[in-house]
């Protein structure tokens, strides 16, 4: 059990259909570090996920900020918490600085402190010129950084980012891993998953890799270098598979 | 035409299935009983011409062509193209064969063929009237410009899903940003506009020749509510899943969420409402214009507490909306019922109680109805908990 850990799932379950989709699943998140939550598709990943920001409620289990439980005190814990969704989770109908205001008011942000905040993101994402977008219209690499730019805005102690860098250029991806070190850096906790392991080796400080909602392994990235190994291999050790058929007719 | 074939084979089939899967029995059962009342209405209209058309009164038809052409104009809103526009335009089909499946498209739909059907039984039959021809050429006249302006219609309301947001960037918006989004979404919908249409048409006919008083307001009151008798059921109808995750990933409570929808629903339901208060002020002494202005607040107080009582019922949940359309698809009758005579138990007490007293009581038992279920309202609302939508 780590002593200065920041994030705790105990005994985190959720079925659909009697089938359990994530499997008392324990972890323990230590304050300050980027975490990668890697797995095959249908892993449980987001489900996970949605369980730790109080979208979908646990089985059974727990998922504890600190001190504060999700399910007792979710309006302090959510406070905590700036995530980005595998829907992400947008007003179709507003625009992209209408979500963000949505975001000061709800936070209580004040004024001076947005406004600063609000244009550093919006130029850190490469979004001010499409400010008055209405989210609808939005490419999806637009939606994306709109997503990470409400999750960043209030800084909160905890990140949690379901694929992240999923939609953006490499320019803006790097930018974005910038911000995330930073912030991992000053003591905030990055919790995210991703596909693209290659892309965040550089990024990630620990690690833990789920399939069928069961935890198979985690450890820190430093331990894996030490090993002379990485990431991506380690991934491959555990979720190979066998060759498949070659498609003649193709191509 | 060959390539149009299959496209219109598969729409075909494609309507079938979403009507399958989408209507319930009881939906079915209420389609098949309006279906067997027009097919009565339309073969004993055939009958009228064929046999006794000297007996035919003008009137009659008049009000007959009245009614078909508000069909007409509504028609067009309730169509849809059956296969997206964006699926369409990625087929390898000229501008000319999209516009011929596009009209072709609108005949797949049963209510369609059964107005023109109707329609053109209607312009025969007035046909037979004395001076029948000169009416004959008004009706079909009259369906053409109704049909017409529908199309229009319809565009219009694509436009109001379409729009852009008047909000300039970088600017704070005033008041609460919560408010500010249920408003943009309700105000898509074309429902409070239907309920400023008749408000306007119900503040003219009082402006015209008096015959309000404050309790025979309270019918139009009432019907200028229940059009908004969707999103009090389903305040969470147009939002998306990927919206409501959003909800409930925020730092904010189910309570203070579902009150933010109520307010833009309470001043949509103001703003539609508010010629018709404008008239009635206009026209009723100022005590009884205060009893009008007590009914119209316990009318919305009465729709918002039926809101939050039945809001839990699975088939509340059934009801859909969408911007630029009329809501209620997916509302029960059941449903309907209870909503309507929960949301008008309220002002209809008060009515029972003002019954033959003087004017100052008139104003104050509404008044004082209004204020203690306003409170029970804060109180239920408070109570408010996550629903597993």
């Amino acid at each position: 059990m780590l002593a200065d850990a920041a994030l705790h799932l105990r005994h985190l379950t959720k079925r659909y259909g009697g089938v359990a989709v994530v499997d008392r699943l324990d972890l323990e998140v230590p304050s300050g570090v980027v975490f990668g939550f890697l797995g095959p598709n249908g892993a449980g990943k987001s489900t996970t996920l949605k369980m730790m920001t109080g979208v979908l409620t646990p089985d059974e289990g727990e998922v504890c900020f600190g001190p504060l439980s999700m399910a007792r005190d979710s309006l302090a814990a959510k406070r905590l918490i700036g995530s980005v969704a595998d829907n992400l989770a947008l007003f179709e109908y507003l625009t992209i600085w209408e979500h963000l205001d949505l975001i000061r008011s709800l936070y209580d942000l004040s004024e001076q402190s947005f406004r600063l905040r609000a244009r550093q993101l919006l130029e850190l994402l490469d979004l001010a010129a499409d400010a008055s977008k209405p989210v609808r219209r939005a490419s999806y690499g637009m939606r994306k950084k709109t997503a990470l730019a409400m999750a960043l805005l209030p800084n909160p102690k905890f990140l949690i980012l379901d694929e992240p860098f999923e939609g953006l250029d490499p320019v803006m991806a790097t930018s974005v891993k910038r911000a995330l070190r930073q912030a991992a850096a000053r003591g905030t906790t990055v919790f995210l998953t991703t596909h693209m392991l290659d892309a965040v080796a550089d990024l990630l400080t620990h690690y833990a890799l789920l399939r069928q909602g069961v935890l198979l392994a985690q450890g820190t990235t430093a331990a894996l270098a030490q090993a002379n190994t990485t990431l991506t291999a380690e991934y491959l050790r555990h979720f190979s598979q066998a060759e498949a058929e070659d498609l003649a007719w193709l191509g | 035409m060959a390539r149009l074939t299959p496209l219109l084979r598969y729409a075909l089939l494609s309507r079938r299935r979403a009507y399958a899967l989408r209507r319930s029995a009881l939906a079915k059962g209420v389609d098949l009983c309006v279906a067997a009342l027009c097919a009565y209405f339309f073969c004993r209209q055939i009958l009228l011409v064929l046999t006794a058309t000297a007996h035919l009164r003008l009137a009659a038809a008049e009000l007959l062509c009245l009614a078909l052409a508000a069909l007409w104009l509504l028609l067009p809103l309730s169509l849809s193209p059956v296969l997206p526009a964006s699926l369409l335009a990625s087929f390898p089909l000229s501008r000319r064969q999209l516009a011929a499946y596009r009209l072709l498209s609108l005949w797949l739909d049963w209510k369609s063929a059964a107005l023109a059907l109707a329609s053109a039984v209607s312009v025969v039959a007035v046909a037979f009237t004395p001076s029948g021809l000169l009416y004959s050429a008004q009706a079909a006249g009259l369906f053409l410009a109704a049909g017409l302006s529908g199309v229009l219609l319809a565009q219009a309301a694509t436009r109001l899903q379409s729009r852009a947001l008047p909000f300039a960037a970088h600017r704070k918006l005033r008041g609460n940003p919560l408010l500010h989004k249920e408003l943009a979404y309700y105000a898509r919908t074309l429902d409070p506009y239907a309920a400023l249409l008749f408000a306007l048409a119900a503040a003219y006919t009082e402006l015209l020749t008096p015959w309000m008083t404050p309790a025979k307001a309270l019918v139009p009151l009432l019907l200028i509510a229940l059009l908004q008798l969707p999103a009090a059921l389903h305040p969470f109808a147009l939002d998306s899943p990927a919206e409501q995750d959003r909800y409930r990933s925020l730092p904010v409570s189910f309570a203070r969420i579902l009150a933010n929808k109520h307010q833009a629903l309470a001043l949509l339901y103001l703003f539609s409402v508010s010629p018709l208060l404008a008239a009635l002020f206009w026209q009723l002494p100022w005590m009884q214009s205060v009893a009008a202005g007590a009914e119209a607040v316990l009318v919305l107080i009465g729709l918002l507490l039926a809101g939050l009582i039945l809001m839990r019922m699975p088939s509340a949940r059934g009801i859909q909306m969408r911007m630029g359309g009329f809501s209620g698809q997916g509302l029960t009758l059941e449903l309907f019922f209870q909503a309507a005579v929960l949301s008008s138990l309220l002002p209809l007490t008060v009515l029972f109680l003002t019954q033959g007293r003087s004017p100052l009581l008139h104003a104050v038992i509404p008044l004082g109805f209004c204020l203690i279920f306003a409170k029970f309202y804060f109180w239920l609302l408070s109570r408010q908990q996550w629903l597993a939508f």
